[in-house]
């Protein structure tokens, strides 16, 4: 325990003295200026469903290009739990070698190419067996439109690495990034030391990031509705305005700390001569039943 | 090393500081009534009267609420934000009329109050009743007035179609408890609204703080 010297507590009980002084009412009948007052908090939002799966798909669409008939450059199926604020994401890498109902063995990716939204939920639900509600696909100019609306977002990286974009470097730590640079973040693989698994793990951070951004300032005015109307500009979802207004006040429920992520590991090799990953189909059906029910992983990843 | 006078004298000059604090903490807690009495309120008394156990106690006149149109995202013309404020305000009042400025003081029961809720707000809206309502209060009140009532509205209007808003609210009653002191309560935040199938604005959502202080403090 560190003493004081004795002249440093008079003075430290001379400045207490006095700031008592100047507090304290010096009758009874003079109103307190200072108050300490309970403050009740609260916040709930209606929503139709209490456990919601949305299937987030980066396309790899070009301009012109429609971003659902394109492959899924990116794909996390992301369940959030509105009641406890609890979230699971799931990354699946872009390459994983899988069944495609109506077309045979291919990468989980052409899903999106062969039937639209619909086809892609479709082998994703199979591959981890959760059904998305929703399946939210933009593309690269529509993903950096919306980080811009949200004012660019702070990732959390494990990793540092060099790219054009980004002068500084992306740095281990925080990274305060513009749309561009965000994209970037969500999209390099070579520098990564597991490569497509590790760029789904950034991806999450990326999601993340978002969520926090939107967290911060969602009580600022116009806020949410500047970035509902972004995203709807920028993706393709068949949800009504309306629809999308509640889900996306539904959606800031969820606390960006609990919001877990896993990545679907899996080994790589070719399928013919293309280069794919086989996933660990049992470890994507074991973090599915984890998750399912409460979008919360018990047993990690 | 100190001598035994100095430590004599700083004995004494802590003694006062203690006893001045003691003092302060005192007066805290008694000066302006019962801070606890918000969380505490008994709500056991049924409907009363409004101000029912003296008639004539007048009842202040409320402001009224005032609700702009402040941020639009998409397009909406004059005409059509002024039509939103009014509708929205519509639906605000009814909250606040059910919860704090109408019914029969003393009051108890206060979970009819969010009829202007969505069915699935309403239920969770039930829950934080003591937040929501002037339900701390109720068992001592004998009339509330609204001092301020401002709502400023965030529309969502892509293509001049209205999808949903956010009402900033700022809302300051005045709790008149007869020979008790009166409250402060101030209500303050954001209330999320969107429109049913019927085309009636409806809260959804709220994100709300609120305090209680003596009447004549700020909150």
């Amino acid at each position: 325990m560190t003493r004081w010297p004795s002249a440093r507590r008079l003075l430290v009980l001379g400045a207490l003295l006095a700031l008592v002084a100047v507090v304290l009412p010096p009758s009874a009948v003079r109103q307190s200026d200072i108050a300490l007052v309970r403050v009740r908090t609260g916040q709930a939002v209606d929503h139709p469903k209490t456990v919601v799966w949305v299937l987030c798909l980066g396309s790899d669409a070009r301009p012109g290009e429609t971003v659902t008939a394109t492959r899924a450059d990116a794909i996390q199926l992301v369940g959030l739990n509105l009641q406890t604020g609890a979230g699971t994401m799931m990354g699946i890498p872009r390459d994983s070698y899988v069944d495609i109902a109506g077309h045979g063995r291919d990468k989980i990716n052409a899903s999106l190419y062969y039937g639209g939204p619909q086809l892609m939920a479709d082998s994703v639900g199979r591959l981890v067996g959760v059904r998305p509600d929703y399946v939210f696909t933009t593309g690269f100019l529509g993903f950096r439109a919306m980080v811009g609306a949200i004012g660019g977002v702070t990732v959390d990286s494990r990793f540092a690495f060099s790219d054009a974009v980004r002068p500084q470097g992306y740095r281990v730590g925080k990274n305060k990034l513009n749309p561009f640079q965000a994209l970037i973040f969500g999209r390099v693989r070579h520098p990564l030391p597991n490569g497509d698994f590790d760029r789904s793990g950034n991806q999450q951070e990326l999601l993340r990031s978002i969520l926090r951004n939107v967290r911060t300032h969602q009580s600022q005015p116009g806020f949410m509705e500047r970035g509902v109307l972004a995203a709807m500009k920028n993706m393709d979802t068949d949800l009504s305005p309306a629809q999308l207004f509640r889900l996306a006040q539904a959606v800031t429920a969820v606390e960006p700390g609990k919001l877990k992520g896993c990545v679907v590991g899996g080994s790589t090799g070719y399928a013919g001569a293309a280069s794919v990953v086989f996933p660990d189909v049992a470890q994507a059906r074991r973090i599915g039943d984890d998750a399912r029910r409460d979008a919360k992983l018990d047993r990690g990843c | 090393m100190s001598r035994p006078h100095d430590r004599r004298t700083r004995r004494r000059v802590v003694a006062s500081v203690l006893g001045l604090l003691l003092a302060a903490g005192s007066t805290a807690c008694t000066r302006g009534g019962d801070p606890a009495a918000e969380a505490s309120a008994d709500a056991s008394t049924g409907a009363g009267g409004r101000a029912s156990g003296s008639p004539s106690v007048p009842v202040p006149r409320s402001v009224p609420l005032r609700v702009e149109v402040t941020h639009v995202a998409g397009e909406l013309p004059v005409a059509d934000r002024r039509r939103v404020a009014s509708r929205v305000a519509r639906t605000i009042s009814a909250y606040v009329d059910a919860a704090f400025l109408e019914g029969r003081y003393p009051r108890s029961d206060f979970t009819a109050s969010f009829g202007a809720f969505t069915p699935g707000g309403a239920g969770q809206a039930r829950a934080d009743v003591p937040l929501l309502t002037n339900q701390p209060l109720g068992a001592s009140t004998r009339a509330v007035q609204a001092t301020r009532r401002t709502a400023y509205l965030s529309v969502l209007a892509p293509k001049g179609k209205v999808a949903g808003a956010t009402a900033a609210v700022d809302l300051v009653f005045r709790v008149d408890r007869g020979s008790r002191p009166g409250r402060r309560v101030h209500l303050k935040g954001r209330l999320l609204l969107t429109r049913d199938r019927t085309g009636r604005w409806a809260i959804f959502g709220y994100d709300l703080n609120r305090s209680a202080t003596p009447v004549g403090e700020a909150s």
